[in-house]
């Protein structure tokens, strides 16, 4: 005996598999880290992590310098430097949660990693400060991000 | 002076449309990222939005019926129904990017965290759309919202090569770093932000709520030839300091606060505090917008009467519809990521749009409902080759979605 008609399960079958792509587009769509497969594919992982953390070191430091000079408000500083800490270690995390696929992608791992704690270290101090409302060390302070910077646009220009 | 604020609905349904939470970040993401190489996007987008709201103005005028109303009788309950889906859907996801949007401005002039903001800012769009008459609200938003125009001025503030910018917008190119399939993604992000339905939708019901009439012709016409342009210009302005600001820093745009640096940079903290009023009344004229376009669209589909111009007792379903979804919106907008929501959304724009616009076309050329004034043929040819080019965005949205992983 049937339990449900072949059409019932037909279309259970199709709604199955709608839901399976909804939830892949979903997972691909929201960020969702997926494995390197290859050492060139974790390197362009590596490239990619490196640009969006140098964007966040490079609106910190046009914040920082806007701030010093008294034309932002704490409150606006305060958040462009959180949300610049936030891009930075999103970032991070991002790219530490990728599984490398060889021994050259565990030093590239490395050096990278070393790189981003770095400036997700910078940019907390940074943040900081500016929550405290010390708009006028904040320049000072975005000095230590020169530094990083050239090391993540060295970086990216090595393995792009 | 009655005259002179007789383009506010205009100006209103531009600046809500075109200066969106998604706008602010996706015009000043399309700069940062490739320059003025998407700036043809917002040419072509204008075209397209004039176009249509211009012909969907006309049928409100001077049939006085807004444009679900039309679509439905026109085209049958049941197109209608997949054209009311698709285009409430992707409105809703749109406000809540917007209620969010308010907050992230908030959390800007503030430091509060926006999702505290959230549930006040519903409260306060509750309220304004409960008390405050049609034409107060738009006026209101319109004229702070115009505040704005300080974009304009910081871009010339800056002094950018203004013959390198026309270069580069007439000569895209892709810069190094980025692809192709980035490209034509953030070009479907921006057109589906310039041509979102609800701007549609809410100039043609609101043409019916002023009560506009074959007379009126000539208003809607300034309306439309004036607010969408200024909406266009504003668009383009944050291209220009994304460009001119950003994109030499390698700094691409995933925070509203990415967007106000460019300003102050050249204004300094008056057109810190410019920009913040600006977009304050730019988000909050847009979720004011797209609760009532959404609202007016449902009503309109069931026949349920609508407008803020009638008494609540009169159109129960049309008010409780507002609280109802001011109520879901409050609740998504404190989950997710407005920026993220926002982008998807003018991405999902993009590819809900030729649903929206093509009974606007067929409505516009029916003499039942324009008398004399169908389209020219002139206007005819130019909105099939646009409808045509919609339907190719639309078809392209989710593939370039999935490509781009939804970062472009």
């Amino acid at each position: 005996m049937e339990l449900l008609p072949t059409r019932w399960l037909g279309r259970r079958r199709f709604a199955a598999r709608a839901g399976l792509v909804t939830v892949s587009l979903v997972l691909l769509c929201s960020g969702c880290v997926l494995p390197a497969r290859s050492s060139a594919a974790f390197e362009g992982k590596a490239v990619e992590s490196a640009k969006t953390a140098a964007g966040a070191v490079a609106t910190a430091r046009l914040c920082a310098r806007q701030a010093s000079s008294g034309k932002l408000t704490a409150a606006f500083a305060s958040v462009t430097m959180a949300d610049a800490e936030k891009d930075a270690n999103d970032a991070q995390s991002s790219f530490d949660s990728i599984q490398p696929p060889d021994h050259r992608s565990d030093r590239l791992r490395d050096r990278l990693d070393s790189i981003l704690s770095k400036a997700v270290s910078a940019l907390a101090r940074l943040r900081i400060d500016a929550r405290r409302g010390h708009l006028a060390q904040l320049e000072h302070r975005a000095r230590a991000l020169q530094t990083i910077a050239k090391r993540l646009e060295q970086f990216q220009q090595a393995h792009s | 002076m009655k005259k002179a604020l007789q383009f506010t609905l205009g100006i209103l349904t531009a600046i809500g449309g075109m200066i969106d939470i998604g706008n602010l970040a996706g015009n000043t993401e399309a700069g940062a990222r490739f320059g003025m190489g998407l700036a043809w996007v917002i040419a072509v987008g204008l075209v397209a939005i004039v176009l249509y709201a211009n012909m969907a103005g006309r049928v409100a005028a001077i049939s006085h019926r807004a444009a679900f109303d039309v679509i439905r009788e026109r085209l049958g309950p049941r197109v209608a129904m997949v054209n009311l889906g698709a285009s409430a859907a992707l409105t809703l996801l749109t406000l809540v990017a917007e209620v969010a949007g308010v907050g992230l401005v908030l959390q800007l002039a503030t430091g509060l965290n926006y999702r505290l903001w959230i549930p006040i800012v519903a409260l306060a769009l509750w309220a304004i759309l409960w008390w405050s008459k049609f034409e107060t609200m738009e006026r209101s938003y319109a004229l702070v919202g115009l505040t704005l125009l300080v974009l304009l001025a910081a871009v010339w503030a800056l002094h950018p090569d203004s013959g390198d910018l026309l270069h580069r917008s007439v000569h895209p190119a892709i810069p190094h770093g980025e692809d192709l399939k980035s490209y034509f993604y953030l070009a479907i992000a921006q057109f589906g932000a310039m041509v979102t339905p609800y701007q549609v939708l809410f100039f043609s019901s609101g043409a019916v709520e002023e009560g506009w009439t074959a007379r009126d012709l000539a208003v809607e016409r300034v309306n439309v030839f004036i607010g969408f342009p200024v909406g266009a210009m504003l668009a383009m302005a944050l291209m220009v300091l994304g460009a001119v600001v950003l994109q030499p820093r390698g700094i691409t745009v995933s925070h509203l606060s990415q967007v106000g640096l460019p300003v102050t940079l050249a204004l300094g903290r008056s057109g810190l505090w410019l920009v913040l009023v600006g977009m304050f009344a730019a988000v909050f004229g847009a979720a004011a917008e797209a609760t009532l376009s959404t609202a007016y669209s449902i009503c309109q589909y069931f026949g349920w009467q609508w407008g803020k111009f009638v008494r609540r007792p009169e159109a129960p379903r049309f008010w409780s519809l507002l609280v109802f979804l001011l109520f879901i919106v409050t609740t998504v907008a404190l989950i997710f990521d407005p920026i993220k929501v926002a982008l998807f959304s003018i991405v999902f724009s993009a590819a809900a749009v030729p649903l929206t616009f093509f009974p606007i076309l067929v409505v516009a050329n029916d003499p039942a409902y324009v008398g004399e004034k169908t389209n020219g043929p002139v206007t005819n040819v130019l909105a099939v080759i646009l409808l045509v080019l919609m339907v190719i965005v639309s078809l392209a949205t989710v593939p370039l979605l999935v490509a781009t992983r939804g970062n472009g």
